[in-house]
């Protein structure tokens, strides 16, 4: 037996389906036919799946990539990688907070321009770049699909409209 | 008939019509490359420009702008793995790894090259099915239909070969993700947590664009170096792209084919047809082990079909005056705008600007391949690029395409979310795009399910047309069984 932490995902997926399977139980056969057929179908898919990867015998040799799947990078430092994976989860966040407060726009523009700045790239690419996402905020989607920008909490507070 | 022919020739060749139709083309090829801006919304946004011109001008210029998008959106999907519309998803899955290798410009130059061919292909096909294409649409009902969905379901099984398990249930979890919203079956308001923001249901460019897109950038970023493993862009790969075009003829016949009978049938659409033609050549291809790592095949396959579905989509709309997509519905508008009629009468009364349509697809077709390989050196130099420069650039562009699905912040919310699972699902070895496959194709399964059943009962199974390709369903999933049991001498548990 060898239970991995990527294990996990995969009981991830068994209780997601089958709460999807429990709810859909409550609705009329027609709303819930594909949803009971399929979602039981997963489970116990997605369980054959977890008890091969726990008690089935571990075949050395090369890797089997799943074909419809892009071939993972190579690592060659993987606690490098975690830490990167980290920062830019914590840049995503970040994105989600700025837009609240001052505007989807603002943020797209500041993000580029503080990104490339974070990882020492120079002052003029910076700029360069954030004007081009600003142009292209501005060109596109407001002067020729006139969007209409979620207001922020900054903007409603000093009057900005887009 | 070839009278029509050189008059439709002549009437688009003219200067005014083909500077529209090159307008057109640069119009729609751009709106290609910029993922989230092509498309309906592009075309909706021209229409009422389009509405004023002459009839040829405007048949020129809306021909250029819809029909060349998936020519453009190739360049995103390659270079940076962002599937540009829902035509080049399965673009991504050969295409950027030949981009990570260091053959982005072969990989763009063979999809253009097919795309043209493609695209003239179903230029063909409309031409010379005309008269007989009202018999053959007339055998295609909701039963069959269905049956043609659940044959691209089948095509999940047989094409997670190296994880069939996961790859079935991420494809159940793709179906279930297209459930989301109200049922229109029913009016029941399916996994919506009392969220007005799920009742339409989730966007597949949301879909596509956390699926494919943002786990990579993710990735890219984690681990802070470019696209290209390789540091040499090579000098041959342009070449080599339009050689390869060539030496797979056969196989962009095939899929071209495939692209155009997926046009034919109304609300399939090119996002089905890519995936159709590359599950068929993994399936048909000899030493099909290398799809998935950068193999061209991978990349022909999707391009070539998904160009073709253009030629077989307009043929409905011309001929029986049904859109078989949101863009063929702008189409349609426009063009009855302008005085045509499309429909059973048009291709009696007006069958002039039936040629000059075709001969504008032909046209727009070379025009956008010659325009995107004149592009192809600067643009594969982005795999060249720093981390920092290309992913806040991405990352700022996919979240404005997000936001372009429904215009709202939950939007942003959403892609965030199902990146999260799309780049737990990378991480966990988990085939990411049957989940797609799974969404683009759920919908579609349901509905066409519940209407045989309301307009058939059960006694839709025993259609013959249902039987057919009931047949090819049963051949796609045993087949690839099969030929693994007799090459490699496994036991049928061993292969399952």
């Amino acid at each position: 037996m060898r239970f991995a932490i990527k294990d996990l995902f995969t009981v991830l997926v068994i209780v997601v389906l089958a709460a999807a399977v429990f709810v859909a139980s409550a609705w009329v056969l027609r709303a819930s036919i594909a949803v009971l057929v399929l979602g039981s179908l997963g489970v116990v898919l997605a369980s054959a799946q977890l008890l091969i990867d726990v008690f089935g015998a571990h075949a050395a040799g090369p890797k089997r990539t799943p074909v419809y799947e892009l071939p993972a990078a190579e690592d060659p430092d993987v606690r490098a990688t975690v830490r990167g994976a980290a920062e830019i989860w914590a840049w995503l966040f970040g994105i989600v907070a700025a837009i609240y407060v001052i505007g989807l726009p603002i943020t797209l523009t500041a993000f580029v321009f503080l990104y490339v700045i974070a990882y020492h790239g120079s002052w003029r690419v910076g700029l360069l770049l954030s004007a081009l996402i600003a142009a292209f905020i501005f060109g596109v989607y407001e002067e020729i699909m006139h969007v209409y920008w979620p207001e922020s909490y900054l903007g409603g507070l000093l009057g900005w409209t887009w | 008939m070839i009278e029509g022919t050189l008059h439709g020739l002549m009437a688009i060749t003219a200067p005014v019509p083909l500077g529209f139709l090159c307008l057109g083309v640069i119009l729609g090829v751009w709106g290609g490359a910029l993922p989230g801006v092509g498309g309906p919304s592009q075309l909706a946004v021209l229409l009422p420009f389009a509405m004023l011109m002459a009839p040829v001008n405007a048949i020129a210029f809306l021909i250029g702008v819809t029909t060349v998008g998936n020519t453009g959106n190739t360049f995103t999907s390659v270079l940076v793995a962002v599937p540009g519309g829902s035509g080049s998803q399965a673009t991504v899955l050969d295409g950027y790894p030949m981009a990570r290798k260091g053959e982005a410009r072969r990989a763009l130059s063979a999809a253009f090259m097919v795309s043209m061919m493609g695209g003239i292909i179903g230029a063909l096909v409309l031409f010379g099915s005309i008269p007989v294409l009202k018999q053959i649409v007339r055998l295609f009902g909701s039963p069959e239909l269905f049956m043609f969905t659940l044959w691209g379901l089948s095509m999940i099984g047989v094409l997670s070969s190296g994880a069939p398990l996961k790859g079935l249930t991420a494809g159940i979890v793709g179906v279930l993700l297209s459930t989301i919203g109200q049922d229109v079956k029913s009016g029941v308001m399916r996994f919506d947590f009392n969220t007005p923001y799920l009742w339409d249901g989730i966007s597949i460019v949301l879909i596509s664009l956390s699926i494919f897109a943002m786990p990579e950038m993710i990735a890219l970023a984690s681990r802070k170096r470019r696209v290209a493993d390789v540091t040499d862009l090579g000098t041959t790969g342009l070449l080599e792209g339009i050689k390869d075009g060539f030496r797979h003829w056969w196989l962009v016949i095939r899929c071209s084919v495939i692209g155009c009978w997926v046009g034919i049938l109304p609300g399939l659409g090119s996002d089905v047809a890519d995936w159709f033609a590359y599950a068929h050549a993994r399936q048909t291809e000899k030493n099909s082990e290398s799809f998935g790592t950068g193999d061209v095949r991978g990349v022909i396959a999707p391009e070539s079909s998904n160009n073709a579905k253009e030629g077989g989509a307009l043929l409905t709309t011309l001929a029986f005056g049904i859109p078989g997509s949101t863009s063929m519905a702008l189409l349609l508008i426009a063009f009855v705008s302008v005085g045509l009629n499309p429909g059973p009468e048009m291709l009696k009364s007006q069958i002039q600007y039936v040629y000059i349509i075709i001969w504008a697809l032909v046209l727009s077709q070379v025009l956008a391949s010659v325009l995107c390989w004149a592009m192809v050196k600067p643009a594969a130099r982005v795999c060249f690029l720093p981390f920092y420069v290309l992913v806040p650039i991405v990352i700022a562009l996919t979240l404005l395409s997000a936001f372009a699905a429904h215009f709202a912040m939950a939007d942003i919310l959403a892609v965030l979310a199902l990146s999260l699972l799309g780049y737990v699902m990378k991480l966990t070895g988990w085939p990411r795009a049957p989940v797609v496959l799974g969404f683009v194709l759920g919908q579609k399964v349901e509905l066409y399910l519940w209407l045989s059943v309301a307009r058939y009962d059960m006694d839709w199974i025993w259609r013959p047309g249902v039987l057919a390709i009931g047949l090819l369903v049963l051949t796609t999933l045993i087949w690839p069984v099969w030929t693994r049991w007799r090459r490699r001498g496994l036991t049928v548990a061993e292969v399952v």
